[in-house]
């Protein structure tokens, strides 16, 4: 369709960006600014949408389509529903995708990573399409900023794709898990937020922006989600303290060190940033563990609830006449 | 209120179910059984429009309903629990519940999720989701949810395998209550004590043709049962 001549006339079709009274969005600042906005108001439509009658109703559709026709759903409705409404999102991002805009860009290899991406976050959660887009930035950036790279990025969104075997659900609710104490703990949320403001208005006079993000990315993945324990919970007081005292001192290194100034190469920026995420992450699950999580059953072990005993296996051997 | 009429099912060359005739009457609860494999779900399939018929008919109050959509018989008053369980797994069994009130438009979602949860004994269970129920509570939550639609004509496909002693016992006496209130039941069960207890009538299928039909005392004694179920005459 858009290699069609009357849709992309020189291959190339400049689209003005929206005009609002106010904001500039040819700036590239307001226009962030203004999609994160736009994003937002559409993942809370979204939300809502979900927990609506239509919402109820698609989930049951994606769960027994067999059950749902017997209940009486109209399953051709209700998919016409889902895609127009997808649509219209898809159609409202196109729109505000300003700038100049070419045929290639809708070639349908392009649309397989957004795709494979999105589900890798998590079809079934809003904040999968953040996760899936933002990790498809990432990805760009990675290309863009390493150009000895650009084999693996080309097949980065296939090699993340793989971890969708194990963890068919995606990414987004396993990365929700440890934050969803927070939510249920009001002094720790007050803290949370309160503590991204004070980081927020030392940028500037105090901390460079490197500094700031990185400060930024450490208070929300590794210092928030253990708050609710060190503020209360079942463990002993000495334990809380050192954790306290830990991630106080990752804070000052984060924050402290003039990230800008040290690595001069937005390649290394980029790699220590990537580097700190994970660190981050896994001392956030790790550090203090005050809510057990569940144990996630592995698809390899189900049906299976021990190991066998060398009589059992000398049974299979004999059974199967000594194949193995 | 349903009659099923000379119904025919073939799976290419494998005929399913072979010119069957049941008829479920308001007010009884007809039992459907038959040994493994007999056609007895595919008969359940067939009803519901799942399946096509390859040939008979199928008439509900009188209209002929063979061919139409089945979403459209569910709104005529035509409802179903599954053998291999149906539950919209990632809602919570109240959802499950209330996305069946939803769409039957009978007076209010919420209050009949409520009501019907505690008629089936697991309101406690409302909140939780339903992928992570044992067998048996999941099976009451598919009686729950077809009772939801608002059915004249409920099809019931082995509610009582995974319940325990006493909750097929209760099971049973809510069926008796529904049939007393004008529902009309098909029971498909391999609890035969349960059937015989609670059925009007019995229709036996093996093979894809009913064998016997009549009052359960009857056709418990019918030799061409007997040899259904034990392979003597």
């Amino acid at each position: 369709m858009f290699n069609q001549a009357n849709v992309f006339r020189n291959g190339v079709v400049e689209v003005p960006a929206l005009d609002l009274p106010g904001l500039d969005l040819t700036q590239p600042g307001q226009k962030l600014v203004f999609l994160a906005v736009a994003f937002s108001v559409l993942a809370l439509c979204v939300v809502a949408l979900r927990r609506s009658r239509l919402g109820r109703r698609m989930v049951a559709m994606k769960d027994s389509p067999l059950a749902g026709a017997t209940m009486g759903m109209n399953l051709t409705a209700t998919k016409l529903a889902a895609f127009s409404i997808s649509a219209a999102i898809a159609s409202l991002a196109g729109a505000l995708n300003a700038g100049k805009v070419t045929a290639d860009q809708f070639a349908w290899e392009n649309s397989l990573p957004l795709v494979l991406l999105t589900v890798v976050g998590g079809v079934a959660a809003v904040s999968g399409a953040l996760f899936g887009g933002a990790l498809l930035g990432l990805n760009t950036l990675l290309a863009a900023a390493i150009p000895t790279l650009s084999n693996l990025t080309k097949v980065l969104p296939g090699i993340v794709g793989i971890s969708l075997g194990r963890n068919p659900d995606g990414a987004v609710p396993q990365i929700e898990e440890p934050f969803a104490p927070v939510g249920r703990h009001l002094p720790s949320l007050v803290i949370a937020i309160a503590g991204a403001i004070v980081l927020r208005l030392l940028t500037g006079p105090v901390l460079s922006n490197w500094s700031f993000t990185v400060g930024l990315i450490v208070w929300v993945l590794a210092v928030v989600p253990n708050l609710p324990g060190i503020l209360s919970g079942e463990v002993p007081v000495a334990r809380r303290v050192t954790v306290a005292v830990g991630l106080a001192a990752a804070m000052l290194l984060a924050a402290g060190i003039d990230w800008g100034t040290v690595l001069n190469a937005t390649g290394w920026r980029l790699l220590v940033a990537i580097l700190i995420v994970a660190g981050a992450g896994l001392t956030g699950r790790s550090a203090l563990d005050a809510t057990p999580r569940a144990p996630r059953e592995s698809p390899d072990m189900i049906g299976i609830d021990r190991d066998f005993s060398p009589a059992e296996i000398a049974e299979v051997d004999r059974v199967l006449g000594g194949v193995r | 209120m349903l009659e099923v009429d000379g119904v025919t099912v073939r799976f290419g060359g494998v005929v399913a179910v072979d010119g069957a005739s049941i008829e479920a009457r308001s007010g009884e609860i007809t039992g459907l059984i038959g040994p493994n494999g007999a056609g007895k779900t595919t008969l359940f399939n067939v009803i519901t429009g799942v399946q096509p018929a390859a040939g008979g008919t199928i008439r509900l109050d009188g209209t002929d309903i063979t061919k139409l959509a089945t979403h459209r018989r569910a709104k005529m008053g035509m409802s179903r629990t599954f053998q291999r369980l149906e539950l919209f797994w990632t809602l919570t069994v109240a959802d499950n519940v209330r996305v069946a009130a939803e769409l039957a438009r009978h007076g209010d979602p919420t209050a009949l999720t409520e009501e019907l949860l505690d008629r089936v004994g697991i309101s406690h269970l409302a909140a939780e989701p339903s992928g992570s129920l044992p067998t048996g509570s999941a099976r009451l939550v598919e009686v729950a949810r077809a009772l939801a639609s608002t059915p004249r004509v409920l099809l019931l496909d082995e509610p009582a395998s995974g319940l325990n002693e006493s909750e097929t016992v209760a099971l049973g006496a809510l069926l008796r209550q529904l049939v007393a209130d004008g529902l009309a039941v098909v029971l498909v069960e391999h609890d035969m004590s349960l059937v015989m207890d609670i059925c009007d009538h019995v229709s036996v299928l093996d093979l894809g043709r009913i064998i016997a039909s009549g009052p359960p005392a009857e056709v418990r004694t019918q030799p061409a049962v007997i040899e259904a179920y034990l392979g003597v005459a």
